[in-house]
């Protein structure tokens, strides 16, 4: 890897993709074109779009739905999504389902696996540090600056204009689902209602795509959520009830910087 | 004492007892609580026993079928059933990391103890889980704070108000 063109500071690109800002951030020294790598992720979250969109009446997604399409028949990308989604459910004991009031929508599972998938187009290009950050949840490789980890802060529910907890993370995925904002857009599929018992779920993983498809499940789960995430030994959360209390697993506390 | 997360199958133990589904149950302190079962069939939850309990926590490893009584469901009556007494061994259930199974011993028509049968122990993942997230769950106050950091791991925004608000943003920003 040949010395930076840009000497100093990180690189960052912002654009609005999939109805959310997506942002990947390249600190310097990374690559010699951040622009064009940048460039190349965008353009693969665009193919994502149009594939897996379910605003889109062209997508496969919104095929699959109508039922013009059959999931067998669908392309690599949507099998491997049926097929993870499968599984995801299964581990998630049913609270996380791509099948709700007889509508396909795998958008939960798609943002996760797509941020990875998009992450890896990075590594090929030989990068080891970066943060690729779709609507919030993010894959954070390496270092921000020198060798410190990535200081990602953890929004407040109660006021999306502040923080409640600064992150450190290196090597991770996080993700967070919660209600503010886009108001409550989770639903239990196991009892059909809206999911509303906490106000935020976040999850660190080993990548995005296991933190998002579990933080989604554990929101789903409402206050037993945090302690399904117990369960599993290389992923640690931290829940936000609507009483303002937070609930964490132990091992968050080394990713808690302030 | 602390508030000790442990790892049981609960619920299929109590399967056993009362005969439908899994299901969790959360003690906090000097506080009755109401244990909830979900029959899948209908999605109905209903309250099933009462238990006030001393401090602690179990959880069905079964990955909590039902959950606490969410506070909008306050005002739903509670209802004691009145369990046989005995104890009854649950069904083997699989539990993400490996398998669980536990017994349940009802007194006087409640819970009185839950016993681990089976839990994962028989490979480093599982004795990691074991020693080290049976965990205590912590707790704090959450305080709002400002701060510069640009990455900011939230729920989505993406209201159409946000969204607008942000093209606007970095058009004039010039992306």
């Amino acid at each position: 890897m040949s010395e930076a063109a840009f000497s100093t500071g990180k690189f960052s690109r912002t654009e609005l993709i999939m109805g959310m800002p997506i942002t990947v951030v390249i600190p310097a020294g990374q690559c010699t074109d951040p622009d064009a790598a940048a460039t190349e992720l965008f353009d693969y979250f665009r193919t994502v779009d149009e594939r897996f969109s379910p605003y889109k009446p062209d997508s496969e997604v919104s095929r699959i739905d109508r039922g013009e399409l059959k999931p067998d028949a669908a392309s690599p990308d949507m099998q491997e999504i049926i097929r993870l989604s499968e599984d995801t459910k299964r581990i998630t004991d049913g609270y996380f389902d791509v099948w709700f009031d007889g509508h396909f929508n795998p958008s939960g599972l798609v943002k996760g696996w797509s941020i990875l998938r998009a992450a890896h187009l990075l590594d090929a290009r030989g990068l080891d540090s970066y943060c690729v950050d779709a609507g919030g949840d993010m894959e954070v490789r390496g270092h921000e600056t020198g060798s410190g980890p990535w200081q990602i802060g953890l929004r407040n529910p109660f006021d999306p204009n502040t923080i409640i907890r600064v992150m450190a993370l290196e090597n991770r995925g996080v993700a967070t689902s919660g209600t503010y904002i886009r108001g409550n857009h989770i639903y239990n599929p196991l009892s059909g209602t809206r999911a509303n018992a906490i106000a935020s779920m976040t999850i660190v993983a080993p990548n995005v795509y296991e933190a998002d498809r579990l933080a989604t499940a554990a929101f789903a789960m409402g206050e037993g959520g945090i302690e399904f995430i117990a369960s599993i030994p290389t992923c640690e959360g931290y829940m936000v009830d609507l009483a303002g209390i937070a609930t964490f697993t132990p091992g968050f506390a080394r990713y808690l910087a302030s | 004492m602390t508030r000790r997360l442990s790892k049981i199958a609960l619920g299929s133990a109590l399967a056993a007892g009362i005969g439908i589904g899994a299901f969790s149950y959360l003690l906090r302190p000097a506080e009755s609580v109401t244990l909830m079962m979900q029959n899948r069939r209908s999605s109905v939850r209903q309250p099933v026993a009462v238990v006030s309990g001393t401090r602690g926590q179990a959880t069905s490893a079964a990955l909590a079928v039902a959950t606490r009584r969410s506070p909008n469901a306050a005002s739903a009556a509670a209802i004691t059933v009145g369990m046989s007494d005995g104890t009854y061994t649950g069904s083997r259930e699989y539990a993400y990391y490996g398998y669980v199974k536990v017994a349940a011993v009802v007194t006087n028509g409640q819970i009185t103890d839950v016993q681990v049968i089976e839990h994962p122990n028989d490979n480093g993942t599982s004795q990691y889980i074991n020693s080290i997230a049976m965990p205590y769950l912590v707790q704090e106050a959450v305080q709002a704070q400002s701060s510069n950091i640009s990455l900011i791991s939230g729920a989505t925004l993406s209201s159409e108000a946000f969204v607008k608000s942000l093209s606007n943003a970095l058009s004039q920003a010039g992306a």
